[in-house]
């Protein structure tokens, strides 16, 4: 048979995937579900099987800044060697702190070669937020600031993939008042080319997406304002959500555990984000599709969303409390308040006007 | 002393005025109910409260948007008590001296209001808020529908609302200022009242009828003068 670049088998991928015992239909079976996840049509599916199997595979470069390693977590899940795990470790992931046996100066002379062979064509995916302040003493790798390396490091990449709310928009440690002057890559570095991935932590299958379409087209997904791509995050939570109907039937989950709660009712009076968040949790689910936080009962909590710790809370509460006036002060009262003053307010002035105008009447004479 | 009638309010301006009043009042309902939906159905009930809700309260969005581009039409082409200046008296020496006179006669230290045909000038600076409230309500609301879909022409017109502030804070100042349209409307029927009270010159009916009624020497600085 003479050799056809379209077939993955005669690459080294094939070969490699087939010694970790991912056979041919589990891999075909992986690029046909990341077609779907990039809403590409389903004939697509060839292409992406070629170019993921094709031999020239990008490097690379994986940051851990501020952050609690959760999206690699999120990421190897270890429940079983899946194709993507496998794929991903087949990609020349050349520094990856978490999981790279090497440490020290060694490492960081490793990344640095990485960086000089492939400038201007690696990957750098980033995970974790940036402190800022001053001069970016809090967080240090190798005797370097993280601001200084994520620098080097992403502005020589061919593309730079924020994994995370934190290296996106600053995550957690960037919530008011932001000690360390936390941002994202995004934030640090506007002009790179790159796409935020957020989420806590981010959902694996749009990070392998995001690669694949790399791989495959030599670009960055289509992306919204805030630079995430449009295929995961181009839809709300909300409408998109296996609980919708319940909400568009005025059926809600009035306390945990009341008998809505366990019918799978609405969760929007428990103080479910999903009409403020973008993200494909509905479709992608979590943990292999087994599940996703709404699913299991739980309300939504916008973590994909910039600066979801300061204006996604009170958690359990539809709206955020009304800034000013401290805790537990909720827009209800201080409105109400307003109408009722108002009220009291014209009775009062209501009264004290006719008494006038009867007196001046009585004057006049009339 | 000649007592006059005077066609004050145009025909555009009266409808406008009772369609927002009609849409505010459904907006506010049906607004109270998708803050805090405090009608839950049970299995077996009418099935689709929050649906037609949130239909109603959309329907009556539109209506207040036609109103509000009709209004700001008839504020360009209607007659000198529909025009958009008079929403800001205080721009004129004349209309500050009636604002003070106004002032005076809300602290009780004068009785009457000083004479206008049109809205007193403390009124038309209230309703330049109230309309730059129910403009607020407009673009928030329509921003909090386009995010169902971010393709939309909707979404287009508002969507970099979201890149500024988040959709929670969006829905906070949304939901908050259906207090300052309800604390509006108590002041507005009493100030209504009142003026009636003190004036008697038809300003309650006035906006049925589009005629008020008054004393033609007390309105010689003002006077009807044809446009
Ligand atoms: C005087 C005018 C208005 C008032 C008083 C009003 C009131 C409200 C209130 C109280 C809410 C609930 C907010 C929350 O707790 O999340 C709401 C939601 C909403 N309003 Fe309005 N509104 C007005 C005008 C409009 C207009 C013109 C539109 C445009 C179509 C609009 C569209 C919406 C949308 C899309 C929502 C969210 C519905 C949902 O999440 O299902 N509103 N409104
Ligand atoms: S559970 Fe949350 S996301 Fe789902 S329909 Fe209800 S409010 Fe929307």
């Amino acid at each position: 048979m003479a050799h056809d670049p379209h077939n993955p088998r005669e690459t080294a991928l094939e070969q490699y995937l087939e010694s970790r015992g991912v056979d041919r239909r589990s891999f075909l079976k992986f690029c046909t579900a990341v077609t779907a996840t990039l809403a590409l049509p389903a004939s697509f599916a060839r292409k992406v099987a070629a170019a993921v199997a094709a031999d020239d595979r990008p490097s690379v470069i994986w940051l851990h800044l501020q952050e609690c390693t959760g999206d690699t977590e999120s990421f190897l899940r270890a429940s079983r060697p899946t194709a993507a795990e496998v794929i991903l470790d087949y990609l020349s992931v050349d520094y990856h702190e978490t999981i790279m046996a090497a440490a020290g100066h060694q490492v960081e002379e490793v990344r640095r070669h990485t960086m000089e062979q492939y400038k201007g064509k690696y990957i750098a995916v980033v995970e974790g937020g940036i402190p800022t302040k001053d001069g970016g003493v809090y967080g240090c790798i190798g005797g370097h600031s993280m601001v200084d390396v994520v620098t080097e490091v992403c502005g020589n990449a061919a593309a730079t993939i924020c994994v995370g709310t934190c290296s996106a928009y600053g995550g957690i440690q960037a919530a008011a008042p932001n000690p360390t002057g936390a941002v994202g890559v995004g934030e640090l570095l506007p002009s790179i080319p790159l796409v935020n991935l957020p989420g806590c932590p981010l959902n694996a299958p749009n990070l392998t997406a995001t690669i694949v379409h790399f791989l495959t087209f030599g670009t960055l997904p289509r992306t919204d304002s805030l630079k995430r791509p449009l295929f995961a995050y181009g839809k709300r939570i909300h409408d998109n959500c296996e609980r919708r109907a319940h909400f568009d039937a005025g059926q809600f989950v009035e306390r945990w555990g009341d008998p809505g709660h366990r019918q799978g009712w609405c969760l929007y009076k428990m103080g479910c984000k999903g009409p403020a968040t973008s993200h494909n949790c509905p479709q992608v689910r979590w943990n292999d599709g087994l599940g996703w936080p709404v699913g299991q009962g739980h309300g939504c909590v916008g973590c994909s969303e910039p600066g979801f710790w300061d204006t996604m809370g009170p958690l359990y509460e539809r709206l955020p409390n009304v800034p000013g006036f401290g805790v537990e002060t909720t827009a209800t009262k201080v409105g109400l308040g307003i109408m009722a003053a108002t009220a009291a307010g014209v009775a009062v002035h209501g009264v004290a006007k006719s008494i006038q105008l009867r007196a001046v009447e009585k004057k006049e004479g009339n | 002393m000649r007592r006059i009638v005077v066609k004050v309010w145009e025909f555009p301006v009266r409808l406008v005025h009772w369609t927002n009043f009609l849409a505010i009042l459904v907006l506010c309902a049906t607004g109270a109910y998708i803050h805090w939906p405090f009608l839950s159905t049970p299995t077996t009930a009418f099935p689709y409260v929050m649906g037609w809700m949130r239909l109603a309260h959309f329907v009556a969005g539109w209506a207040l948007l036609a109103g509000l581009l009709v209004r700001l039409y008839w504020g360009l082409v209607g007659n000198r008590y529909a025009r958009i200046g008079t929403f800001f008296p205080y721009l004129t020496r004349q209309g500050r001296k009636s604002f003070l006179g106004v002032l005076r006669y809300y602290a009780l230290l004068s009785p009457r209001l000083p004479p206008h045909l049109g809205h007193n000038a403390l009124a038309l600076t209230v309703y330049s808020g109230i309309f730059a409230v129910m403009a607020f309500q407009v673009v928030s609301g329509f921003a909090l529908l386009g995010q169902a879909d971010p393709s939309g022409t909707t979404y287009l017109l508002t969507g970099w609302i979201f890149s500024f502030v988040s959709n929670g804070w969006v829905r906070f100042a949304h939901y908050a200022a259906t207090f300052v349209m309800g604390a509006f409307l108590i002041a507005h029927v009493y100030a209504m009242w009142v003026s009636d009270l003190a004036e008697r010159d038809g300003t309650s009916g006035s906006l049925f009828s589009g005629y008020k009624y008054g004393e033609l020497e007390e309105f010689e600085d003002f006077g009807p003068r044809p446009r």
